[in-house]
């Protein structure tokens, strides 16, 4: 059987629509761009302040105006609970402590929360480096290939990570590293998570399936098929399993079905802290929808927020009382009080972490009191 | 577009960074194979369409988390051919339902080549499941290896749905088909 060459029909005028539906979607996640716009913008205020300056007494009342048109003033000034929050952005990563003060932490890309936030892994080239926020580097290890995907395991001792294609295991302390698997990368996304309590690592094999292996004794516990996996998240507990690929869906501990959220994507994705309740982001004709899903077999379910655009993630703050949600259409970041409807809205989130339209900062977790 | 492993990480990497132009470039090279493997396994325009199109949002979504040390089109293909199926499923479900009709009045005309009318009309008749295979092997090029991975079936399985697949088109069709 030769390979089918023919168009397939309408594939061209679905072609033509469907890119015009892919490219607003893609904007809307864009943040406005800010560097070219905002020197065009000093351009024109700045001609038009001189002539005012120049020819009426009110001018110095213009440059006012001015500065809060072209400013990049950082408006996240606090956070509403404690803990400090991980944004991976252009150039390095950014801890935001509680007071609002932020650390950068220049060079490392991938950056990833121990469990009890006094350390981070993250990748700098073809290195794992494991540093305190503060930036003091403790350790590094050279493999060859980038490194990056670090996750540490519940009480740190041990840190999976991808280097080139292969999945390995490093212990806490940068001693002991080992390959798991050589090829760990299929065609999807990157997804492993240790299942806390334990030294039980969950990842999707080059087959496409997920594989829960029990890292200490080298023993696989379960597998799972999986298709097109994007993400998956245990519960703080360890007894549930969100697994986002073609068919989102909640396994329990032994792999086993507990729930089906439908066909669509559910990610970005949040288990509330010490709950199986869960937030996910579904999108639905342009606007994304945080819903929270909770109970037994997960039918509860409440929608939190609605935004046009898409959400670039969402993180629970460690008391659980605080929902953060990266709303990157609209160049905002929401704090949502889960118990009541209140919001504290912080924009111009884009030039806080500096990441203008090269990159997007990206939401690496909400950690530790 | 010739769209070279290289030209498709290049796009990839601008498209993260901010391009619309290399989106679509990605778009446009990748929208063809997406929607026709939708359109065989589907049959039908309106529902192939959704599927392309979704399975391109979704990679938008993903978009910052991509790793580009993976090709693009396999991640792609799992979708399209995994919505695929399960559209039809649901498709086959709805009419046992008796609840028919609902996806006729989108359905675009057949296409114009004789032998490619002829052959969608053979692939019909198959199963979602055995169209797919067929589908990713000579629609898509994969191997039997790659199409076990895409759709986590055992290497088996694939082999089996291909030959009994391709059995029933040479004989719908009748001519030697491997």
């Amino acid at each position: 059987m030769t390979r089918w060459r023919e168009p397939a029909p309408g594939e061209q005028e679905a072609g033509d629509r469907s890119w015009d539906v892919v490219r607003r979607a893609y904007e809307e996640r864009l943040p406005a761009p800010r560097a070219r716009d905002r020197r065009l913008l000093i351009a024109l205020v700045v001609g038009a302040a001189i002539v005012a300056a120049a020819f009426s007494p009110p001018g110095l009342a213009f440059w006012g105006s001015i500065r809060d048109a072209v400013s990049s003033e950082d408006h996240l000034l606090a956070l509403p609970a404690r803990g400090r929050v991980l944004v991976n952005a252009q150039g390095g990563a950014w801890v935001v402590n509680h007071d609002g003060s932020k650390r950068f932490l220049s060079g490392y890309a991938d950056a990833a929360w121990s469990p009890h936030g006094l350390y981070l892994a993250a990748a700098h080239e073809n290195e794992l480096v494991a540093l305190e926020p503060n930036g003091k580097v403790h350790w590094k290890l050279a493999r060859k290939g980038l490194v990056g995907g670090a996750q540490w395991s519940y009480e740190g001792y041990r840190i999976a990570y991808l280097s080139g294609h292969a999945l390995r295991v490093v212990n806490g302390d940068g001693t002991g590293d080992r390959l798991i698997t050589p090829n760990a990368v299929g065609s999807g996304l990157p997804a492993l998570a240790w299942r806390p309590g334990t030294h039980e690592l969950l990842y999707t094999n080059g087959r496409g399936q997920l594989v829960l292996l029990d890292v200490d004794r080298s023993r696989i516990l379960w597998r799972r098929p999986s298709h097109g996996t994007e993400d998956i998240a245990w519960s703080g507990d360890g007894r549930r399993l969100l697994v986002a690929d073609a068919r989102p869906r909640m396994l329990d501990a032994g792999g086993r079905l507990v729930a089906e959220f439908g066909s669509s994507s559910v990610l970005p994705a949040a288990f509330v802290p010490r709950s199986h309740a869960i937030a996910v982001v579904k999108v639905a004709k342009g606007h994304s929808s945080v819903i929270v899903y909770s109970g037994p077999r997960y039918r509860r379910h409440r929608a939190v927020f609605s935004g046009a655009g898409l959400f670039g993630g969402v993180a629970w703050s460690p008391d659980g009382r605080w929902l953060l949600v990266d709303w990157r259409a609209a160049d905002q970041w929401l704090f949502i009080r889960s118990a009541a409807v209140r919001r504290i809205a912080v924009r111009n989130i884009g030039n806080t972490f500096d990441s203008g339209p090269e990159h997007y900062a990206t939401l690496g977790g909400w950690c530790c009191p | 577009m010739a769209g070279s492993q290289g030209d498709e990480r290049a796009w990839v990497r601008g498209a993260q960074r901010g391009s619309v132009s290399d989106l679509e470039s990605l778009f446009r090279h990748h929208w063809p194979r997406a929607y026709r493997a939708a359109y065989l396994v589907v049959h039908d325009a309106a529902a192939a369409e959704d599927i392309a199109q979704e399975a391109f949002l979704s990679a938008v979504r993903s978009l910052d988390r991509f790793d580009r040390r993976r090709p693009f089109g396999p991640w792609l293909h799992r979708i399209v051919v995994n919505r695929a199926i399960d559209w039809s499923r649901a498709r086959t479900l709805r009419r046992e339902a008796g609840e028919s009709g609902l996806e006729s009045a989108a359905a675009a005309p057949a296409p114009d080549n004789p032998h490619a009318r002829t052959l969608a009309a053979a692939l019909a008749e198959l199963s979602p499941e055995h169209r797919a295979v067929i589908v990713l092997r000579h629609l898509l090029e994969y191997t039997p290896g790659e199409i076990a991975e895409l759709t986590g079936l055992p290497r088996g399985t694939v082999n089996s749905r291909l030959r009994r697949g391709l059995d029933h088109l040479a004989a719908r069709l009748g001519e030697g088909l491997r």
